[in-house]
């Protein structure tokens, strides 16, 4: 009898009292570990915004900048305006633009585009330096061409470039 | 004496059973339960106990931990707006690092121009990563040898390449040229 109640005891005890109670005790402590590890994961990420608004504050006057070469669009007028406006201010008269594609470069769109000014040859890299301010244009190809018209000398170029926008 | 002489009756005690010696599979049963059995059931209690606080422990911890987690990414949140802005800013920059480290080629045009001579006519330009190929032509025998005596002394060329040459009948020199240049000291 009391072999019996022993043995029932032993096995209702310790199989649905201390298995189970130790199944969950091996649960909680994992949950707990991955809980550790997701708060450190935390606090490294809160650490890194920290040091990130830091350095943000180096370049926060250099925003405007920032933008102006990097725009939030890829208003295709807008590039149009701002490349007539270059090439006005460079002594060039734009005779054609062309774009060919938008492609994603990560987070960033670029937009291919390829444009022919012509003007004197003197301004040519006056023009190109206005290019290479404000919008930031990528060259990936000058073709720079002398020519008589009129009896002046002309220089027709065609540039082959990208834009970058970050949508 | 014959008369007094009767014997106080004897006094006869309890008669106790003889303790039972368990036999065979009783005396296993006993065994199991006294020596194996309680100490077993003591040590699954005891056992039992300590996993219970261990776990009552856990659960502490465990609770703890989830409002230090939801603080943090409540904080994380708030920071949401900001995250996104550096990162924009991040890539932003990174892209302009890029680009500023191809050929400056409005400084690669003025260096052609500040090494050609005053009798060299430059027809085209082209301009391709690090690669410029002029077409041009001089008035002047030496003017050319002049203009391919500064390319050669000229640090930020490193490749110059003479690809083809004529002299026409006005007694100019017409040539291609090919250049390679130091992206990093034209700037």
């Amino acid at each position: 009898m009391l072999f019996t109640l022993s043995s029932t005891f032993l096995v209702l005890f310790g199989f649905f009292g201390v298995l189970p109670l130790a199944s969950s005790t091996f649960d909680i402590y994992g949950e707990l570990e991955k809980g550790r590890t997701y708060e450190a994961a935390l606090i490294q990420k809160l650490a890194a915004l920290e040091e990130a608004k830091k350095n943000f504050a180096i370049v926060s006057n250099r925003l405007e900048e920032i933008e102006d070469a990097i725009p939030s669009d890829s208003s295709q007028p807008k590039l149009l305006q701002e490349l007539s406006l270059d090439a006005g201010r460079g002594g060039m008269s734009i005779t054609s633009i062309f774009f060919r594609e938008r492609n994603a470069l990560g987070t960033i769109g670029s937009e291919a585009f390829s444009f022919s000014v012509s003007g004197p040859e003197e301004r040519l890299s006056d023009f190109l330096r206005s290019l290479e301010k404000d919008r930031l244009i990528r060259f990936e190809g000058i073709q720079a061409t002398r020519r008589s018209e009129g009896g002046n000398e002309v220089t027709t170029t065609t540039i082959e470039g990208k834009s970058f926008y970050l949508p | 004496m014959e008369g007094s002489g009767k014997l106080p009756p004897k006094r006869l005690g309890i008669e106790l059973l003889p303790p039972a010696t368990p036999a065979g599979w009783e005396k296993f049963f006993i065994f199991w339960a006294k020596r194996i059995g309680i100490p077993l059931l003591i040590a699954l209690e005891l056992l039992f106990l300590i996993l219970s606080s261990f776990r009552a422990s856990l659960e502490l911890n465990l609770r703890a931990l989830d409002v230090s987690v939801r603080e943090k990414e409540g904080a994380l949140a708030a920071e949401a707006e900001f995250e996104q802005q550096f990162r924009n800013v991040q890539a932003k920059l990174a892209i302009m690092s890029q680009v500023q480290d191809d050929l400056c080629s409005s400084c690669a045009i003025d260096k052609l121009y500040s090494l050609k001579t005053a009798t060299t006519t430059i027809n085209s330009i082209s301009i391709k990563e690090d690669e410029l190929t002029i077409s041009a032509q001089t008035s002047q025998a030496i003017d050319f040898a002049l203009f391919v005596d500064r390319i050669l002394k000229d640090e930020s060329i490193k490749e110059a390449a003479i690809t083809g040459g004529a002299l026409n009948a006005e007694g100019q020199f017409s040539f291609t040229m090919g250049l390679v240049l130091d992206r990093q000291m034209i700037k």
